[in-house]
C-alpha cells in the first residue's frame, strides 16, 4: 500500500514536471471569431462605485456592427477571490452595448465579456481597467 | 537522557485516542494518503496555470494558492497543528526519488540554522510583491513546479529532512505559527522513555536480521521525543509515532503558545534564548505579517511613489528593497532595541541588548498569528466559494464540461461581515502576546517582572494598533505600483 501511494506520488510528480514543460510551450487554439472586435466606446470609469460600461462590437472583416448578441459582463479584480460584479449587457444602438458594473474597491480590475452571437457562436473578450481609484 | 525536560504525565486529550481520526492517524499510510490528494490538486493547478485563462480569479493555480491554500493553512495551524506539513506533497515525490538517489551528504554544519530559510522567506515575500504573484497563474504554476524541484534536489543530495528543516520557507512559516497551535506531538509517559533502550523514535526501526535495513524511519528533523519541547521544527510526519515500539508518542492538546516562554533545552534546537536565528524568524514572522498586509492597502502606493520620487526612478526593485529594509530590519531593530534598552534601565543591569531582544522576540508570535489569520482569513472568507465556478470552468477548459455552467455569482462573505472577525483575531493575538511577554519577564526577571513587562507591552500595543490601522485603510490591489 505504501509502495503504491509513494509510487503514485512519484509518478504524479514526474507528470507534473513534464506537464509543466509541455504546457508552458503550448499556444492557444485559433479563434474562429477572431474578426469580432470589442472596443470601449466610453472607457469604464476608473472610480469606485457603479459605472456604465459602453462598448461596441464590430466585425472587422465586413466592417459591420455586430447586432443581436447576448453578452454577460463580469467586472472583477485582478486579485483572485474577490467578489465580481456581474451584469447582462443591453444593446442601445446597432452594435453598441451597455452594462452596469459596480467597482467595489480600489485597485486593478478587468472586464470579461462572455459573448453569444446571434448565430450561436460564442467568444470571450477581456479589457483591463487598471487603477480604479476613489 | 540527562537533559530530559521534566515532563508531567499527560493530562490533555490525545488525538490518537479519538475513534475515527485516531485510527486513521495510526494507520501506517496516513501521511501518503493525505499527501496524494494534495499532489493531484497541485497537478491540476499547474495544468490550469499553464493552459487555463490567464486571469487570476478564473484560474485554479492562482485562486487555490493565494486564496484557499493560504487561508486554510493558517486556520488549521491555529485550530489544530502543523497538518499541512504532514500532508505536504513535496515530501511524497522526494520519498519516492530517494529510492533511486540515496543522499550521501550531510547538510553543511555552517548552514544548520534558520538564516538561509529566513532569507528565503523574505525573498518569497519580496517576489510576491515585485512580481504580483497573486495576479499571475503562469508564474504561480512555475512557483509550484520550482518548489517540487527544489525539495527534490535538496533532499536527493542531503540526508534527513534537510529541505524541511533548513530551507523551506513555507515550513518555517508553519513552524513559527505551530508554536501557537493547540496540538503537539509528544511522549505520553516520560518514565517509559527513561527505560527505553532502542530509541526507535529517533533512530528508526531496523530489521532484526539486517541492521542496515530501516523498516520505519525515525525523526528526520533530529527531534528526540523525550527531549522534544513544543512544535518548532516538527512536521507532524508521524514517523516517531509509527517507530516507537512502546506506543508512547501521541498528538496531545496543550495551552497554545506555552512553549514560547519555555526555555528548556530542546532536542534538535537547543535553547530558544540562545538562538538568534529563531528569534529573527519570530521577528520576521511578525513584521512580515504587517508588511504583507501593508501591501494590500492604499497608503502603500503613496509611500512607494514618494520613495520613487526621492530616488528619481520608476524601477520597482530599489523602491521595494528600501521598503523591505525599513519594515523588516530598521523598524524591528528600533522598536525591539528600544524595548530592550528600556528593559535594561528597568533592571539596572549592564546586560547587552541582543540577548534581551532574542528572548522576547518569541512573544511576538501570537500577535503575528493574529495578523496573518486576519489577512489570509479575509481572502479565504470573502472568496470562499469562488473555487466552485472556477473548478466548473476549469473542467470545461479541459474539455470536460460535466460540472455545468459556472456559478460565477458564488463568491463568499462580504467584506463588512469579515471585518469584526479580523479585529477579533488580531486582538486575540494581542492577548496571547501580552501573556507570553509577561511570562518571559517573570521567568527571566522574577523580582521585576512587571517593570520589565511594561516596555514589551507598549511595543506590542503599538504593533497591534498599527495592525488595526492597516485594517481600517481602504484596500487597494494593484499590480503596477509606480505611475499605475
Ligand atoms: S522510542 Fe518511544 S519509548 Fe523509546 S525514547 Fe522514543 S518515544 Fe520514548
Ligand atoms: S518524527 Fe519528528 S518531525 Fe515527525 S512528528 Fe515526530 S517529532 Fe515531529
Amino acid at each position: 500500500m505504501q509502495q503504491f501511494l509513494i509510487r503514485s506520488g512519484y509518478g504524479a510528480g514526474m507528470w507534473l514536471v513534464l506537464l509543466g514543460l509541455v504546457l508552458a510551450g503550448c499556444g492557444r487554439g485559433n479563434d474562429a471569431t477572431a474578426a469580432i472586435e470589442l472596443t470601449m466606446v466610453e472607457q469604464a470609469s476608473p472610480h469606485v462605485g457603479p459605472a456604465t460600461v459602453r462598448f461596441r462590437l464590430d466585425d472587422t472583416q465586413t466592417g459591420q456592427p455586430v447586432t443581436g448578441a447576448a453578452i454577460k459582463v463580469e467586472g472583477n479584480m485582478t486579485h483572485p477571490g474577490m467578489a465580481p460584479s456581474l451584469a447582462e449587457a443591453t444593446e442601445v444602438a446597432a452594435g453598441t452595448y451597455e452594462a452596469e458594473i459596480n467597482y467595489t474597491m480600489r485597485g486593478d480590475w478587468y472586464l470579461f465579456f462572455d459573448i453569444r452571437l446571434a448565430d450561436g457562436q460564442t467568444l470571450t473578450r477581456q479589457v483591463d481597467v487598471p487603477g480604479v481609484t476613489e | 537522557m540527562d537533559n530530559a525536560p521534566t515532563t508531567t504525565p499527560q493530562s490533555g486529550t490525545d488525538l490518537l485516542e479519538w475513534p475515527v481520526i485516531g485510527r486513521f492517524l495510526r494507520w501506517r499510510y496516513a501521511r501518503p494518503a493525505m499527501q496524494l490528494p494534495l499532489l493531484l490538486g497541485a497537478i491540476v493547478m499547474v495544468a490550469h496555470g499553464f493552459v487555463g485563462p490567464q486571469l487570476a480569479p478564473r484560474n485554479l493555480a492562482s485562486l487555490l494558492t493565494w486564496v484557499h491554500y493560504r487561508g486554510v493553512l493558517i486556520v488549521v495551524l491555529l485550530v489544530a497543528g502543523n497538518f499541512f506539513c504532514m500532508a505536504c506533497p513535496f515530501m511524497l515525490t522526494r520519498d519516492w526519488a530517494r529510492r533511486f538517489f540515496k543522499p550521501a551528504l550531510n547538510w553543511p554544519r555552517w548552514l544548520r540554522n534558520k538564516w538561509l530559510a529566513v532569507g528565503l522567506l523574505v525573498a518569497v515575500l519580496f517576489a510576491y510583491e515585485l512580481f504580483d504573484l497573486w495576479g499571475s497563474p503562469w508564474w504561480t504554476a512555475w512557483l509550484i513546479i520550482g518548489y517540487f524541484a527544489a525539495a527534490l534536489a535538496v533532499d536527493a543530495l542531503f540526508k534527513q529532512a534537510s529541505f524541511c528543516k533548513y530551507v523551506c520557507p513555507i515550513g518555517q512559516f508553519n513552524f513559527a505559527a505551530s508554536t501557537f497551535s493547540p496540538l503537539e506531538v509528544k511522549v505520553r509517559d516520560t518514565n517509559t522513555c527513561a527505560t527505553c533502550t532502542t530509541v526507535d523514535c529517533i533512530k528508526g526501526t531496523r530489521h532484526p536480521d539486517d541492521r542496515e535495513l530501516v523498516l520505519q524511519r525515525g525523526c528526520e528533523l533530529a527531534l528526540f521525543q523525550p527531549e522534544k519541547v513544543g512544535n518548532m521544527d516538527c512536521t507532524f510526519c508521524l514517523d516517531c509515532i509509527h517507530a516507537c515500539p512502546h506506543d508512547n508518542v501521541g498528538i496531545t492538546t496543550r495551552l497554545p503558545g506555552s512553549e514560547l516562554w519555555d526555555d528548556t533545552r530542546r532536542s534538535g534546537i537547543g535553547l530558544f534564548s540562545k538562538r538568534k536565528d529563531l528569534a529573527a524568524l519570530a521577528a520576521i514572522f511578525m513584521f512580515g505579517a504587517l508588511l504583507n498586509a501593508f501591501g494590500m492597502v492604499s497608503p502603500v502606493y503613496a509611500v512607494q511613489q514618494w520613495i520613487a520620487t526621492q530616488l528619481g526612478t520608476t524601477n520597482e526593485v530599489p523602491v521595494l528593497a528600501i521598503l523591505f529594509v525599513a519594515l523588516l530590519i530598521v523598524e524591528p531593530v528600533l522598536l525591539m532595541g528600544g524595548a530592550a534598552l528600556w528593559t535594561r534601565r528597568a533592571t539596572g543591569t549592564p546586560e547587552p541588548l541582543m540577548p534581551i531582544m532574542t528572548r522576547f522576540a518569541y512573544a511576538l508570535i501570537p500577535l503575528a498569528c493574529g495578523v496573518w489569520a486576519a489577512h489570509y482569513g479575509f481572502h479565504l472568507l470573502t472568496g470562499l466559494w469562488t473555487f466552485i465556478p472556477v473548478t466548473q470552468a476549469a473542467f470545461a477548459d479541459f474539455g470536460l464540461p460535466f460540472l455545468g455552467e459556472p456559478l460565477w455569482q458564488w463568491t463568499g462573505f462580504s467584506t463588512g461581515a469579515v471585518y469584526p472577525l479580523e479585529i477579533g483575531l488580531i486582538s486575540l493575538g494581542l492577548l496571547g502576546t501580552l501573556l507570553v511577554a509577561y511570562r518571559i519577564a517573570e521567568r527571566d526577571y522574577p523580582r521585576r517582572a512587571r517593570r520589565v513587562f511594561i516596555p514589551w507591552a507598549v511595543l506590542v500595543v503599538v504593533l497591534w494598533a498599527s495592525a488595526l490601522w492597516l485594517l481600517s485603510q481602504p484596500m487597494e490591489m494593484r499590480g503596477t505600483m509606480l505611475g499605475g
